[in-house]
């Protein structure tokens, strides 16, 4: 999976290319680990995420309540076969999914 | 390569050596021959520049000579000329002059230089007559004239006279050297001046008369000029001024040269009147024979010179070839020539020739001795440079090779596995610091290893303790199929097959009570030792919420406690996604809860065929606090059929990365109820057609099934 970072001041916009699986999900952790101090506005792109594992799940929800405490975050052009992942895993009322 | 570039260096000198020696014999060769050309177009040269020299320079010496000769016999003209008028004068005028007497030499004795009057044989015999004697003392007068002319010829042997027909002669005489002048008797007796050929030459040419050289009475070759004087009556005497041929001797020894040489002045008649020589035909006292004796050559040439002309030939003289050089005195018809000898003036060019080739051979020979020393030298450099280059060679090859040799004996030794060789090199270049890089590699290597060996003891370590773990986990799940063999409402199989060696999947399956028995399959987020542990807090919570169920309807609050439960101290941000349901083994009743987990499929025995459960969806376990967890329920027919399982299933991927998907369970699930397998059967066919499907692309995920068959009251119960 590729990681792709778009930083302007407080906002930073992160491109995720290819399967967010169990191994690529620690790539995507240690970027939420260590890219979101004084981020206000994160925007997650999903255009090109074709699979979303448990794991990566887990990073996105560490994402959203990190994010809860220090601005927003959303998601974008999220495909049907992740948006099912969403919904069958609760994940579609937790996150703040923009169509 | 040490060799090579000796072999190299050798053939280069071998070859230099094969030039030089060509070179030293070609140069010797050319010497040889040019030596020789050289001496003789050289020698031929030096004759020809020669013979052009003295050619010219005869020829040159021939003219000067001849005009010196010339204007000297001139001067002696103009002189007798001069005493010829005064004479003249003199006798016919006899009232311009007294009576002189002038002293005899019969009678006293003549000092040189003075001018006195001697009398004939005949007047001395017949007497004087008075006009004889008039005319005697007339004539004494002429001393005036003979006295300072004979002054000016003082330095030779010479006499001035006049000499009367009447057979007297008034004359002065120089002897240098002699006070007095020595008279002999002949000259005292019997002198006659009309029987003198200068008389008679003069008296006979009535004109100035150059005389052939005669012998004078004093004993000396003399060169007499005379001239006749007139008185009224016409011829009265000649003049004559007789000069020693000695003066003149100087200007013809002049013009010899070399020991070869000499000079002649030959008369009109071809006669030599005055030669160098006194002997041979070229001499004064042959040469009046000339014209009977000669030689072909030498007649062309004097008949030449008779004709006046000036130039050179070569003659034959006496045998020998003469560079011939000639010029006419034209005044008096003579000619004045000049000779070498061939062989002499060659001589130098023959001496030139010898001297040249003796000089060449000589230098021919310094030449190739020196050649010689070179090559010797040459040879004797380049058999010490061989002896240096073998001994620096096999010194090189001691240096290189010997190190190269350990070195690739100690690399071999390094190559069989000992590493602890070390490469001792102390030669102090590139090889010793490869040495020490060896060196320095095998430490690497040693430390590499080490380090791999503890590495990998640790990993060992980690793995034994991982299928521990793993073997812990799985005695943690209920592995005894049939579980309940005793009770025939439902049957339960269930699998696990972790990705890892320990999984984040987990089942379970237990009864509440007598009536009630619950199923979970769950799967944690990631895998391995965290998702394990994890596993093990939410099965045990789970277990212990659902065992304090006094409801099966209570069944989304439990699920909402193992939530909050599994919340707390959630720094890991760990999650389980699971599938719960308890089921009422009378009625068939099925109560369930899906946390985020994939829908389980059902199979109606009256549809006979599996479909997927419409599941609600709740948020995942673990996640968040506090969240509402909504319960769903179904009646479950007997002969009915549910089948959990957790993502691995639908998401395992074939090798082209192609997930088998929720479409290909149901046709691989149904495929089983057409076989008519019981659950285990039917997992293992599920199992297989996964297994089909993946190839051998790497399991990537735990997979977890579970089937439960409700075949309700039974007879058997």
């Amino acid at each position: 999976m590729e990681i792709k970072k778009e930083q302007n001041g407080e906002n930073l916009k992160i491109s995720l290319i290819g399967r967010l699986d169990a191994v690529t999900a620690t790539n995507l952790d240690k970027v939420v680990q260590n890219d979101l101090t004084g981020i206000k506005d994160l925007v997650m792109d999903f255009k090109e995420l074709v699979y979303v594992a448990s794991a990566g799940l887990r990073v996105l929800l560490m994402a959203q309540k990190k994010m809860n405490k220090q601005g927003s975050m959303k998601i974008i052009n999220v495909s049907d076969d992740v948006k099912d992942v969403f919904d069958m895993t609760g994940f579609l009322d937790f996150l703040n999914i923009e169509e | 390569m040490f060799r090579l570039m000796i072999l190299g260096s050798m053939f280069t000198f071998v070859t230099m050596l094969v030039l030089f020696a060509y070179g030293f014999f070609m140069v010797s060769h050319v010497l040889g021959d040019q030596s020789e050309e050289l001496s003789s177009s050289s020698s031929d040269y030096i004759e020809s520049v020669t013979a052009n020299q003295i050619t010219s320079r005869l020829v040159d010496v021939a003219r000067t000579r001849a005009n010196t000769i010339e204007i000297e016999l001139l001067y002696v003209a103009k002189d007798t000329e001069y005493l010829a008028n005064g004479v003249h004068n003199i006798i016919v005028n006899p009232q311009n002059y007294k009576p002189r007497i002038l002293p005899d030499p019969r009678l006293q004795p003549i000092k040189t230089g003075e001018v006195y009057l001697h009398r004939g044989a005949k007047l001395q015999a017949g007497g004087l007559s008075p006009a004889v004697e008039n005319e005697i003392r007339l004539m004494g007068n002429v001393e005036e004239y003979i006295g300072p002319m004979a002054k000016n010829y003082s330095q030779y042997e010479s006499t001035v006279f006049v000499g009367s027909k009447n057979g007297y002669i008034i004359a002065a005489d120089n002897t240098p050297g002699q006070k007095n002048v020595p008279m002999t008797e002949e000259f005292l007796k019997s002198y006659e001046p009309a029987e003198r050929n200068w008389y008679k030459n003069a008296h006979n040419n009535e004109k100035i008369t150059f005389n052939d050289i005669y012998i004078g009475s004093e004993g000396f070759p003399s060169f007499t000029c005379s001239a006749p004087y007139t008185d009224e009556n016409g011829f009265a005497g000649v003049v004559a001024i007789a000069c020693a041929v000695h003066s003149l001797s100087d200007i013809m020894d002049s013009a010899v040269l070399g020991k070869t040489g000499l000079s002649f002045v030959m008369n009109n008649k071809g006669e030599i009147m005055l030669s160098t020589r006194h002997d041979g035909v070229l001499s004064a006292e042959q040469g009046k024979e000339l014209s009977k004796n000669r030689s072909e050559g030498l007649s062309k040439a004097l008949k030449t010179m008779n004709e006046g002309h000036s130039g050179w030939q070569i003659v034959e003289l006496e045998g020998e070839e003469y560079y011939l050089a000639y010029a006419p005195l034209l005044k008096m018809n003579w000619s004045f020539g000049t000779l070498i000898a061939k062989k002499e003036v060659i001589t130098p060019a023959v001496e030139a020739r010898g001297n040249m080739e003796n000089e060449m051979n000589r230098f021919r020979a310094i030449v190739q001795n020196r050649l010689i020393c070179l090559l010797a030298t040459s040879i004797l450099i380049v058999g010490i440079m061989l002896c240096v280059m073998f001994t620096l060679s096999s010194w090189l090859s001691r240096r290189f090779v010997k190190p190269i040799n350990t070195l690739t004996e100690g690399v071999q030794e390094i190559a069989n596995g000992n590493l602890t060789k070390k490469l001792s090199i102390s030669s102090g270049d590139e090889l010793e610091a490869l040495a020490d890089c060896f060196n320095n590699m095998t430490d690497e290597l040693q430390k590499y290893m080490a380090n791999l060996t503890k590495v990998t003891m640790e990993k060992e370590h980690i793995a034994t303790e991982l299928s521990v773990a793993t073997n812990i986990q799985e005695s943690m799940l209920p592995h005894i199929f049939p579980p309940f063999p005793d009770n025939s409402y439902f049957d339960i199989y269930a699998t696990m097959q972790a990705a890892k060696e320990v999984g984040g999947d987990f089942y379970d399956f237990y009864m509440l009570d007598e009536q009630h028995v619950v199923i979970t399959v769950a799967d944690v987020s990631g895998k391995g030792v965290p998702a394990a542990l994890f596993m093990v807090i939410a099965k045990t919570i789970l277990k212990n919420s659902s065992m304090n169920m006094n409801s099966m309807d209570k069944l989304p609050e439990v699920i909402a406690s193992t939530n909050n439960q599994l919340c707390q101290n959630n720094e890991a941000m760990m999650f389980v996604t699971s599938f719960s349901g308890v089921l009422d083994l009378l009625t068939g009743r099925f109560v369930f809860v899906n946390a985020g987990h994939n829908p389980p499929l059902i199979y109606r025995a009256k549809e006979k065929r599996y479909e997927y459960l419409d599941v609600k969806r709740n948020f995942i376990m673990g996640g968040m606090e506090d969240v509402k967890y909504k319960g769903q329920e179904l009646v479950l027919e007997p002969g009915d059929q549910l089948f959990l399982y957790t993502d691995g299933v639908t998401e395992a991927l074939n090798e082209a990365k192609e997930l088998f998907g929720e479409e290909r369970l149901l046709a691989a699930i149904n495929s089983s109820v057409e076989k008519n397998l019981d659950l285990k059967a039917g997992i293992i066919e599920i199992k297989r057609q996964l297994n089909n499907y993946v190839g051998n692309a790497e399991q990537s995920d735990d997979i977890t099934m579970l089937a439960l068959l409700y075949n309700g009251e039974t007879e058997n119960h």
